[in-house]
């Protein structure tokens, strides 16, 4: 299993197409899946920014919530009941926002046993399955998530009275965006080391 | 689709390196469309699963830990405790369970112990002299220290499950971890009468007490933290949002750390309680289906046809969860393990407190074997030492692992008295 580690990642040096760029917010270990032609690098690149801002963000959020909370019960007069029911979502949100991250870097925590059994094209094999299993996985789970979100008769959450509609629909980014890492790790990476050409088309 | 075809399915998919949280997603709603059941089901599940206050405080947790390692807080663990221990016969051994152990009231992962300070602590131990598979070896064993004292974010995942007092379970944990760090340091002190050769550092009062002042503001978050829930101040939840606050605030003081350092944290955090929450809002599913196929029962029913006696039950118990250990992540092991083992565990007479000691350390010692083995793999990813050779090495401490393990499970006192004592 790993949680964090970069043991068989193609670094730059074997990465002649230049799909997988390194870590621009830290040091992260695993490099991020992207396309190697203009605009789309960029956009998916941005995609990357923007999911980090936006869990850091809802993770700030939680903090900030949580000590309000406490706040509120050693300081008179402030009431806000919604305080612990938004921390949640935000924990729910950030989960889901941040999936799509952690497939781009390979992140996700799986068993990486096959990465010190298999070599070279088996391996690849094995990793198109992965991205495949996780491609379906996520088209089955936007069709399903979409069911719940038309299932809504106009519910509000209990404190803050938010539109369940509208948290029900923040699993969507997450799935949309790891399906589409799952495709750019099949279409740069899975198949060019199955087929053996390394000028693939982006 | 019939359960065992979903349980070989979601194996398989575990060995083949998809991800957990999918492993587990894909045969599962294969599964609900099997029995007809409506897809959106399997999105509210896992929702609801993430979607909880108790394991709100897993987040927080996580950031208090990802404080320690990203801040100088660690730096600082480890000056102190090499200038105190070093001087001693395999002093960096020592130093090694030490920094550990203190880690270990900030952080509540193993994984983030071993990527923290393994490599320092490894690399600082083979420079002088000690052999690469029992370095490596005692820092994946120490790195256990962290998930089972508290704050440990298995114990707030065990207590949301079992819908237990996390505070009991946290004072419940303290012995059990003492109890791990004393073993270790009895099989360094057994290792280290063969090895006259590994003597220590000179010693110096003024400079050790410079070190030891310096680390001392760090063991203010767990004070926070055990004092605010113990004491009946906060919820673990607050406990751990108040501890979040105190670190990052103490981090803040270093004046080392930049605005875009304190963006990293938060993204840091983000990242681990991902991973984490995906396999939890998974599993959550899982465990309904196997809820709804009454696995629970059915293995109440196998185990109480096995034996009646509860030193017998406790035994196999045991031998199954370190199977369990060895071959799932520790989070959904929890998760999918807890709602089947605890209604035949009380039955048993087996108090859920003492349940939850034994389940999160047989599952933190899976973290130690092959083939799954996280600690193992991360602590060869960031020492270079081949994985093999960690697992050879973290086999060396096993026998002692096994001794607490035996110990917390036959007695339940050392679990359960401090709870009881401070009238949890």
């Amino acid at each position: 299993m790993a949680q964090d580690d970069g043991r068989r990642l193609v670094d730059a040096s074997e990465d002649p197409g230049g799909h997988l760029a390194e870590e621009n917010l830290g040091g992260d270990s695993n490099p991020e899946i992207l396309p190697h032609s203009e605009p789309w690098r960029s956009i998916v690149h941005a995609i990357g920014v923007v999911e980090q801002a936006v869990g850091a963000l809802l993770l700030f959020m939680i903090v900030f919530l949580v000590i309000a909370l406490v706040a509120q019960r050693y300081l008179p007069g402030a009431n806000f009941p919604w305080t612990g029911e938004v921390a949640r979502l935000s924990m729910v949100w950030a989960t889901f926002v941040m999936a799509g991250y952690l497939a781009a870097r390979d992140r996700h925590i799986a068993i990486h046993v096959v990465d010190y059994v298999l070599g070279g094209r088996a391996l690849a094999a094995v990793k198109l399955l992965v991205n495949l299993v996780v491609l379906v996985t996520c088209v089955v789970l936007l069709y399903a998530t979409y069911q719940l979100i038309e299932s809504d008769v106009g519910q509000v959450t209990a404190a803050g009275e938010i539109p369940l509609r509208l948290v029900n629909a923040v699993p969507i980014i997450g799935f949309v965006l790891t399906a589409l890492r799952a495709v750019l790790w099949i279409v740069l990476s899975d198949i060019p080391e199955l087929t053996g050409r390394k000028e693939v088309a982006g | 689709m019939s359960l065992p075809l979903l349980l070989i399915a979601i194996i398989a998919l575990f060995l083949l390196r998809v991800p957990m949280a999918f492993a587990i997603l894909g045969p599962s709603l294969v599964y609900l469309v099997a029995e007809d059941y409506t897809l959106h089901l399997a999105v509210r599940l896992v929702m609801q699963g993430i979607n909880s206050w108790p394991l709100l405080a897993v987040p927080l947790f996580i950031l208090v830990g990802t404080v320690a390692t990203r801040t100088e807080i660690a730096d600082r663990l480890y000056d102190a405790a090499l200038l105190l221990l070093g001087p001693l016969r395999a002093g960096l051994a020592y130093v090694n369970i030490a920094v550990s152990l203190g880690f270990s009231w900030m952080s509540g992962a193993a994984l983030a112990d071993a990527a923290g300070i393994g490599s320092i602590e490894v690399n600082h131990m083979r420079k002088k002299g000690y052999p690469a598979e029992f370095s490596v070896g005692l820092s994946a064993s120490s790195a256990l220290i962290s998930p089972i004292m508290p704050p440990s974010i298995p114990a707030v995942v065990y207590a949301s499950v079992a819908a237990v007092s996390t505070g009991a379970l946290f004072a419940a944990a303290i012995i059990p971890a003492m109890l791990m760090t004393f073993a270790l340091i009895v099989t360094v002190f057994l290792w280290s009468r063969r090895r006259p050769d590994l003597v220590g550092d000179p010693y110096s009062w003024a400079t050790t007490r410079r070190a030891v002042l310096r680390a001392l503001p760090p063991i203010g978050a767990p004070i926070i933290i055990l004092g605010g829930i113990l004491g009946g101040f906060f919820t673990p939840t607050e406990a751990a949002g108040i501890g979040a606050l105190y670190m990052l605030l103490l981090a803040l003081s270093y004046r080392t750390m930049k605005l875009r350092d304190f963006a990293l944290i938060f993204r840091d955090t983000a990242v681990i309680t991902s991973q984490i929450m995906l396999i939890i809002g998974a599993s959550t599913l899982l465990s309904w289906i196997l809820a709804r196929e009454q696995v629970p029962q059915t293995v109440a029913e196998t185990l109480l046809g096995l034996t009646d006696n509860p030193i017998v039950f406790l035994l196999i118990v045991n031998v199954l969860l370190l199977v369990c250990g060895m071959l799932l992540e520790p989070t959904s092991a929890l998760l999918i393990i807890t709602p089947i083992l605890l209604p035949v565990a009380v039955q048993f007479g087996v108090d859920p407190i003492q349940l939850g000691s034994i389940i999160i350390f047989n599952l933190m010692i899976g973290l130690l074997t092959p083939p799954m083995g996280g600690v193992a793999f991360v602590l060869s990813s960031v020492t270079g030492i081949p994985v093999e050779r960690v697992f050879r090495g973290a086999a060396f401490y096993l026998p002692a692992m096994l001794v607490v393990l035996l110990l917390i499970t036959y007695v339940p006192a050392l679990t359960l008295w401090l709870p009881a004592a401070m009238g949890l």
